[in-house]
């Protein structure tokens, strides 16, 4: 009698209750730091963005009427727009063309590794000095644009200057930056691959196409995934080569959302306006974030 | 006459502020009127207090910089008790740094500025002290500047900054060279300047190097052309809020379509757009003989001494010409009067910071000034010893100036500054007519002064 009343082992009130005190323990300095530095400012900008505030002198409380202006101001779509762009561009080519380098480094094995490390260095260097020296090689009078279409007795594109092209002349150092991290992410999935698997598959009779789409890319899951986060978050709020290469302009044709942002916030003296743009911001990247849950798990299945 | 930007009517959000800022500006100058007061005080109690640190923040590059960190040093062996330091910044993102700086009550002790709506808005901030005392109590020191160099740093009757370098009118410089080969004359109207554009073009010569990506080279065209055609009352007017005064005027939409018509018959460089000032871009088209005139301030002359000094001897100037038909003085300048140091009103060395200001355009560095080309805003110059023509030409310029109008950039409020600049870029890509630029501009303003008392 006297065992069957015995509460069984591993319930809550047996393990449980110092097992959760002990996480929130470990947990407790990243759960400090996330809420000082990533819960509280966004609380705050929720705020910040009912008024009207120049950054210097007190505020004034408007209620929603930079809300108001949000939707109807023109440069936040075309600044969606532009950060859309980005975001495709980088999930179309970012992805593909680092898992294919990837693929190709693995290969060529010791000459693999002498390319990865050059293919890196766009990665590791300033965005600042990335930027600069690309509007030198986009520079019309000076770049090797110039002297290509100088040859023919044309005159080159300028362009950075160019409302509709100046976007995809960024984008495309953007991507040129940011290959190399995704060629090292599916180095690393590739590597946790066993070898035994390709050969199996090969003594079967599959082919090298058969091989990488049956193994390599179902087990690279993980990492598609992960990618994908980043790709979709860091395209999001990106800001540092356009700020360096066009400033948003001309006028205001590339501008992103982040750019957006800081100009209202920093050069307009428009702190709660620019507050309004970053809480839609939020909100964006929230519902994009929350997507990637859902799919992944989706995706993951098991 | 000098530009005021009317202060009678602060931000009521300025009122909430003020009565902290109040007392400690207050107390600034009290605490400072007790030291400076004793004529001995400062240099014997300095001698036996540790040396106070007055930190500035500027963006002078080049010479200029290092004759200013020699000016400091020298002024520090001169005051043992004062050690002042220098910190330099890039101009544009020095913009965005110090405003940042000041919202957080982390600036300098003194920083640079143009003046006018800015300056205005970190003073309704309450950061900026008041010299208007200081300044007063010292009349050799203030009979040292032209009367209307104050003009961009005094508000309500209150001064709030020091000019401590050249002033710099806007002009078109040129390649004598060029000229010379292509039998070109100085232009003193709009449509001889036009016919020059089509000689220059003739000739496969850039007729203008701009900075389109910077902007504000763009802005400094159609400023001058809203003088030229509707005289310096255009934008003053708007700027003191006169009723009546808009962007939505005949003389504005001429001066956008005169600088679109220029875009037009190509008579800047090709992909303009996407020149940057800050990394000299269309300065190297004009110091190599690609392009022959270059719209910019007389500090270009400071950089062409660091930059390309064996192309001096070519590089004149002339002033923007006559609109056939508009009411403006061909005299009226547009230009930064001078570049101002501030203190700040949360600065623990005010009294040290304005013994610095007092060293500012001493006739050493006056004369130095001078010796690069430029002039320095004070009275009594002794011009009868200066060779150099381009200083010549500029003293001539500024003593027949008819008005001094500050670059619109600065004079405006920091909202309606971007609102225009970011207007002149698509302006200029064609983006958008003259007309969409007026209504657009007018729209902006009127809202902004609705909203800001």
């Amino acid at each position: 009698m006297a065992q069957r009343m015995q509460v069984a082992p591993g319930t809550a009130r047996g393990r449980g209750m110092p097992r959760l005190g002990l996480v929130l323990l470990f947990t407790a300095p990243a759960l400090v730091l996330y809420t000082i530095y990533v819960l509280y400012p966004v609380g705050v900008s929720m705020w910040y963005s009912l008024l009207d505030w120049n950054g210097l002198a007190a505020g004034k409380f408007v209620g929603l009427s930079n809300w108001r202006r949000l939707f109807q101001d023109q440069s936040v779509l075309s600044s969606l727009r532009n950060t859309l762009i980005i975001l495709a561009a980088s999930f179309a080519v970012e992805m593909p063309v680092g898992l294919l380098l990837a693929v190709l480094v693995q290969r060529l094995r010791r000459l693999g590794t002498i390319l990865s490390s050059i293919y890196i260095l766009p990665l590791l260097m300033s965005s600042v000095a990335v930027g600069i020296t690309w509007s030198f090689l986009y520079n019309p009078q000076y770049g090797p644009l110039y002297y290509i279409y100088n040859n023919f007795g044309q005159q080159a594109p300028g362009l950075l200057g160019s409302p509709t092209l100046a976007i995809w002349a960024v984008t495309a150092v953007v991507l040129w930056q940011f290959i190399p991290l995704y060629m090292l992410l599916f180095n690393a999935g590739l590597v946790a691959i066993p070898q035994e698997l390709y050969e199996a598959a090969s003594i079967d009779g599959a082919g090298a196409w058969t091989r990488f789409r049956s193994i390599t890319l179902p087990l690279l899951r993980r990492t598609f995934i992960t990618a994908s986060v980043l790709v979709l978050t860091g395209s999001l709020v990106y800001f540092d080569l356009i700020f360096v290469m066009t400033g948003g302009g001309p006028g205001n044709a590339s501008y992103t959302l982040a750019m957006y942002i800081y100009r209202s916030a920093f050069q307009d003296q428009e702190v709660g306006y620019g507050s309004t743009i970053a809480v839609l911001l939020f909100v964006i990247s929230f519902i994009v974030s929350g997507l990637i849950v859902r799919f992944s798990r989706l995706l993951q299945g098991d | 006459m000098p530009n005021q930007v009317d202060s009678r009517n602060p931000a009521p959000r300025a009122r909430t502020t003020a009565l902290p800022a109040r007392a400690l500006i207050l107390a600034g100058l009290l605490a400072g009127s007790l030291v400076l007061s004793p004529a001995t005080g400062p240099a014997h109690a300095a001698r036996t207090a540790a040396p106070v640190t007055v930190t500035v923040w500027d963006i002078q590059t080049g010479v200029q910089q290092k004759e200013a960190i020699a000016q400091a040093t020298a002024f520090n062996k001169a005051h043992p008790g004062i050690n002042v330091q220098y910190t330099f910044f890039q101009n544009d993102p020095y913009k965005t740094k110090l405003s940042i700086a000041i919202g957080a009550h982390k600036g300098p002790d003194i920083f640079m500025g143009w003046g006018g709506g800015i300056l205005k808005s970190y003073i309704d901030a309450g950061a900026v002290a008041d010299l208007t005392s200081a300044v007063n109590a010292d009349p050799a020191w203030k009979n040292r500047y032209t009367p209307s160099v104050l003009g961009p740093v005094t508000f309500g009757g209150h001064i709030y900054g020091i000019p401590y370098n050249a002033t710099t009118p806007e002009v078109i410089f040129y390649n004598k060279a060029i000229f010379k080969q292509y039998n070109l004359k100085v232009p003193t109207t709009w449509p001889q300047l036009e016919q020059i554009i089509k000689v220059l073009q003739s000739h496969n010569v850039i007729p203008f190097s701009l900075d389109g990506k910077s902007e504000w080279p763009e802005m400094m065209i159609l400023q001058y052309l809203a003088d030229r055609v509707g005289g310096s009352a255009a934008l003053n007017d708007i700027a003191l809020r006169k009723s009546g005064a808009s962007f939505n005027t005949p003389a504005w939409i001429s001066a956008f379509t005169q600088a679109q018509a220029l875009v037009k018959a190509n008579a800047f460089e090709n992909g303009f757009a996407s020149f940057n000032y800050d990394t000299n871009d269309s300065a190297q088209l004009f110091y190599s003989g690609r392009s022959a005139m270059m719209f910019m301030g007389v500090w270009q002359i400071g950089n062409a001494q660091s930059n390309a000094p064996k192309f001096l001897p070519k590089m004149g100037f002339f002033a923007v010409p006559s609109v056939p038909g508009g009411k403006g003085n061909v005299n009226d300048i547009v230009g930064v009067p001078a570049n101002y140091y501030s203190v700040a009103s949360t600065s623990k060395n005010q009294a040290a910071a304005i013994e610095f200001l007092k060293n500012q355009l001493n006739p050493g560095y006056s004369s130095w000034i001078l010796s690069q080309g430029q002039v320095p805003p004070v009275q009594n110059l002794n011009t009868s010893t200066i060779a150099d023509p381009l200083v010549k030409a500029q003293v001539a310029m500024l003593a027949k100036a008819s008005d001094y109008q500050l670059a619109l950039d600065q004079l405006l409020p920091p909202q309606l500054a971007q609102k225009f600049l970011d207007l002149t870029g698509s302006l200029f890509a064609l983006s958008i007519t003259p007309q969409q630029f007026a209504t657009q501009m007018q729209a902006t303003t009127a809202a902004y002064f609705a909203a800001h008392h």
